[in-house]
């Protein structure tokens, strides 16, 4: 019984310890550049590729725009300011860090 | 016979509906209106958190103005900008903006 409880405060005990390592984990990740890039692929690195909802048009060309502007168009959709129901979701889930890693990322990639 | 007849008259719509955009009034408008901000050659703006324009998708400016005139996308100085445009208007700018040459991209590498 004694026993069960202690082990239970022990396991307890070490949840915080985790959580901030994963945390420390994803800021190192963003800083070496390794970009959570996954979600914006599979539009934005496809040439032509067309967004079909709200509207139909191709989706911008994004590699090459400067760091700045990729940061702030980020922003804008997490905060409101833009509306695209694709675009906002993705912000929503993405830290500042994460934000700077992905505008570095494409904007060392124009022509 | 009849359906040769019915193309025809959908080809004309068409025609009529998709009107030809101007790019030299594009370029004019776009190095009265916008080259202060975004650059004489829209690839280099006055400011890093402003757009490049030069060589982006025709489709995607246009739809970029419309959503400033609607308030879909609220900036300032854009609104100011693109609500006296009319649809003339944006199609010819987004034509000129849409064939300079640039350093956009969207390939994979």
């Amino acid at each position: 019984m004694n026993l069960t409880r202690l082990l239970l405060a022990a396991l307890v005990a070490t949840l915080p310890l985790t959580a901030v390592a994963q945390d420390k984990k994803a800021v190192s990740a963003a800083a070496d550049g390794a970009a959570p890039v996954s979600m914006c692929i599979g539009c934005h690195s496809i040439p032509g590729y067309q967004a079909s909802f709200p509207q139909v048009y191709r989706v911008p060309k994004i590699g090459g725009q400067s760091q700045q502007y990729i940061e702030t168009v980020l922003k804008d959709y997490r905060q409101g300011n833009r509306s695209h129901p694709s675009m906002v979701s993705v912000a929503k889930g993405l830290t500042d860090q994460q934000i700077a890693a992905v505008a570095a990322y494409y904007a060392a990639r124009g022509k | 016979m009849k359906s040769k007849l019915i193309v025809a008259a959908a080809a004309a719509c068409v025609a009529f509906s998709a009107q030809a955009a101007d790019v030299a009034k594009g370029e004019q408008l776009a190095q009265a209106q916008c080259a202060a901000c975004h650059g004489k050659d829209f690839a280099s703006p006055i400011d890093p958190s402003y757009p490049k324009l030069a060589g982006q998708y025709v489709d995607y400016l246009e739809k970029a103005l419309r959503d400033y005139q609607t308030g879909a996308r609220k900036n300032a100085i854009m609104a100011g900008l693109a609500k006296p445009l009319s649809r003339a208007d944006i199609k010819d700018l987004a034509a000129y903006l849409s064939r300079l040459p640039g350093p956009l991209d969207n390939a994979k590498r």
